[in-house]
């Protein structure tokens, strides 16, 4: 196993507590630790409600945004030592989609030009008829017809096109890694099959690693090996799809889940669920996060923070309900994942 | 025509989950009937026919879902109930009734007085459709001052009750009455596009897409209090929108929309676990799902312009169950049961209605 990506116990927050900020910290992120590996490529789903702290771990990820806290390594070098050379192929190697697929374009430029200008600044392609095909090889790994969509404008695609041609962009330049971040929820329902199907072959047949960051788990369900769930910057629980979705063990997931509305009229939704109190600081809480909206809460809950403990071997949840499983010896919570591939493995051999 | 204090009749949150469509109070009086609506736009090219000849009836405490893809024309029928289609559309026939009354013939004065009053809209992206320089509390109030007949006078005391009021019963605390939108979470803003809707106590909501940015519980939070407040208001809603799932979760009827046309209409029941027209069939179908994984199924193709609708059925050249009929002729509607209409040549033996 090689680790393309690690973060080391990471922290990052926003506003300060210093002489001048007015005493309100938010923390984004708070004590993750996670590893994106390069040699078993595999779809992750990073989940949660808006103000969870899901955008921030993409954006550290991406090395927008620096730790304020812990370690970023890239490759096994801290992030912040990299060398000019290092932090460019990083920049090639890690590739953000983003959630709008009607802002990230110019509309006065041809979609050729989010195409044409990768490949120019990463000086990819020697020579002009290199560059088409290589334009072209990319779109129809996304399922798009070259000529139906090169000279084009932006607004004569529609929205799923205009997506797709975003996963070609990011496709071009050979990643090892993409980060979407909501790719599909500005897209029809009808049209999202097509782009999770695109973004799921780059993973099979190309080996790249994809991080998909969503609130939507049932897209999540289908497409992703393994799962982690977010609640005001904690890593509330964390494993594979098959063991969270179908059984999840942290109060939040499960709110989580039964919210989902489900296309059944027949299995409709219970009691309506209390709203997040954003009145308490994430500096005033001492114990549980979720502690004031959690229906199993404890008195314990208020004042402990709870650890990571290890539910099963592909399953950890950070509630004191399952204490006394014990707390994980490794804070890396990618050690509960598995990918399909290893889990055929596991099951053959055993 | 205006009550300046709002009375009690928003249930606590226990008495909702109680009534929460268990004996929903639907009753037998129709409250909008909408007949052979059509909303063209005259351009250059032509004329392109948005929403064409479409029926339907909602009665009082119904709830009515408009599902269709992007164009499909659902947000174009919602305007045009609200009379909000701007030129170059127009409402090329058909008629609005609301409580007996036809909206298509009223003044232009009149239907601004209907406005709000009688039928109001949460718009789509209704946290962008606030003022971001007023306080919320002048929002609340702007629709009752301007709804005011002119020898009605309201303090400005009263008006701020009744902001307030209007906040408690969106499941927001009073004091937002002071804050400015950028100081709301989506949700919060969703809650306050929600309570302006509700504030002249209408009897038909129309709801747009009202949590297409909003993650999940926050989503079923405001479903749940928007599905509250109707209930307390006896009014019934219409839910425009294309996430299957929400409708199955809050509508007791579903109404499918195709380029312009109605193609499916039906209790929410019956539709989901027999759906008839062939494009209803592969929406439901394609439909992810958290029992079982497969691989993802779209609909093939995709929908004609409305500029250049085919001579037939607008579905035909993605239908896979379609025949020699299909291409020549648009299907009308057929009756397949109790309130249950489709649009397709398939069901033409089971009598026209």
């Amino acid at each position: 196993m090689s680790a393309f990506i690690e973060l080391d116990h990471v922290t990052k927050t926003f506003g300060s507590s210093g002489l001048f900020g007015g005493g309100s910290v938010t923390i984004a992120v708070d004590d993750v630790s996670l590893t994106i590996d390069e040699d078993e490529p595999a779809i992750t789903t990073v989940a949660g409600e808006s103000g969870s702290g899901k955008t921030t771990l993409t954006r550290l990820l991406l090395g927008s945004h620096v730790p304020t806290d812990g370690r970023m390594l890239y490759r096994g070098k801290d992030f912040a030592k990299l060398t000019r050379r290092e932090r460019r192929a990083f920049q090639r190697e890690v590739q953000p989609i983003f959630q709008d697929p009607f802002e990230s374009y110019n509309p006065f430029y041809k979609v050729d030009h989010v195409l044409d200008a990768p490949i120019k600044n990463f000086k990819l392609a020697g020579s002009v008829a290199e560059k088409k095909r290589m334009i072209e090889d990319a779109l129809e790994m996304v399922g798009l017809v070259p000529e139906e969509t090169l000279g084009r404008f932006p607004h004569q695609l529609s929205g799923g096109q205009r997506q797709r041609i975003m996963v070609a962009r990011a496709l071009l330049l050979k990643p090892r890694v993409i980060l979407a971040d909501e790719p599909v929820s500005m897209v029809d329902a009808s049209l999202r099959a097509t782009i999770l199907d695109s973004i799921r072959r780059l993973n099979r047949d190309l080996g790249i690693s994809v991080v998909y960051i969503t609130h939507d788990l049932t897209t999540a369900y289908q497409i992703s090996d393994n799962i982690l769930v977010m609640y005001r910057g904690t890593i509330v629980e964390a494993g594979t799809v098959d063991a969270v979705i179908q059984s999840p063990q942290h109060p939040y997931t499960q709110l989580l889940i039964e919210s989902i509305p489900q296309p059944d009229p027949k299995n409709r939704w219970g009691s309506e669920p209390p709203q997040q109190n954003w009145e308490i600081t994430d500096t005033d809480i001492t114990g549980c996060k979720f502690a004031d909206r959690c229906p199993a809460v404890m008195d314990r809950c208020h004042t402990v923070r709870p650890a990571q403990y290890l539910i099963g071997e592909h399953q950890l949840a950070t509630c004191l309900l399952y204490e006394d499983k014990g707390e994980m010896t490794n804070p890396d919570i990618t050690s509960t994942f598995q990918t399909e591939k290893q889990a055929i493995t596991a099951a053959a051999s055993n | 025509m205006v009550q300046p204090t709002i009375e009690e009749t928003c249930l606590s949150t226990e008495q909702a989950i109680t009534t929460y469509r268990e004996g929903a109070r639907i009753t037998d009086v129709d409250s909008l009937v909408v007949e052979g609506l059509s909303v063209y736009y005259e351009t250059e090219d032509g004329t392109v026919k948005a929403v064409d000849d479409v029926s339907f009836t909602l009665k009082q405490g119904e709830r009515f879902a408009l599902v269709g893809e992007s164009g499909s024309g659902k947000t174009t029928l919602a305007m045009a109930l609200m009379r909000l289609i701007r030129p170059p559309g127009h409402i090329a026939r058909g008629s609005v009734t609301l409580n007996n009354r036809d909206l298509t013939t009223l003044t232009e004065d009149e239907m601004r007085q209907a406005r709000l009053s009688e039928l109001s809209l949460v718009p789509q992206g209704a946290m962008n459709s606030l003022n971001p320089v007023m306080r919320i509390e002048r929002q609340l109030t702007d629709g009752i001052v301007d709804h005011l007949a002119d020898d009605e006078s309201i303090t400005k005391e009263e008006l701020s009750q009744t902001a307030r009021d209007l906040l408690t019963r969106v499941g927001l605390r009073p004091e937002v009455a002071r804050l400015y939108p950028h100081e709301l979470s989506g949700g919060m803003k969703q809650r306050v596009a929600m309570a302006i809707g509700i504030s002249l106590r209408p009897s038909l909501i129309i709801a747009d897409e009202p949590t297409s940015a909003l993650d999940v519980v926050v989503q079923r939070q405001i479903m749940q209090t928007l599905g509250r407040l109707q209930e307390g208001l006896d009014a019934s809603i219409m839910l425009v929108g294309h996430d299957m799932g929400l409708v199955a979760q809050f509508a007791d009827t579903i109404g499918v929309m195709y380029a312009g046309k109605l193609v499916e209409v039906g209790p929410v029941e019956e539709v989901f676990s027999d759906p008839k027209h062939p494009y209803t069939k592969l929406l439901i179908q394609s439909l992810p799902s958290l029992q079982e994984k497969k691989d993802f199924v779209g609909i093939p193709g995709l929908p004609p312009l409305l500029i250049h609708l085919p001579q037939g059925c607008a579905f035909e050249d993605r239908c896979p169950s379609r025949f020699g009929k299909c291409t020549g002729t648009v299907p009308e509607k057929f009756s397949v049961g109790a309130r249950r209409d489709v649009a397709c040549f398939l069901y033409e033996g089971e009598g026209a209605s």
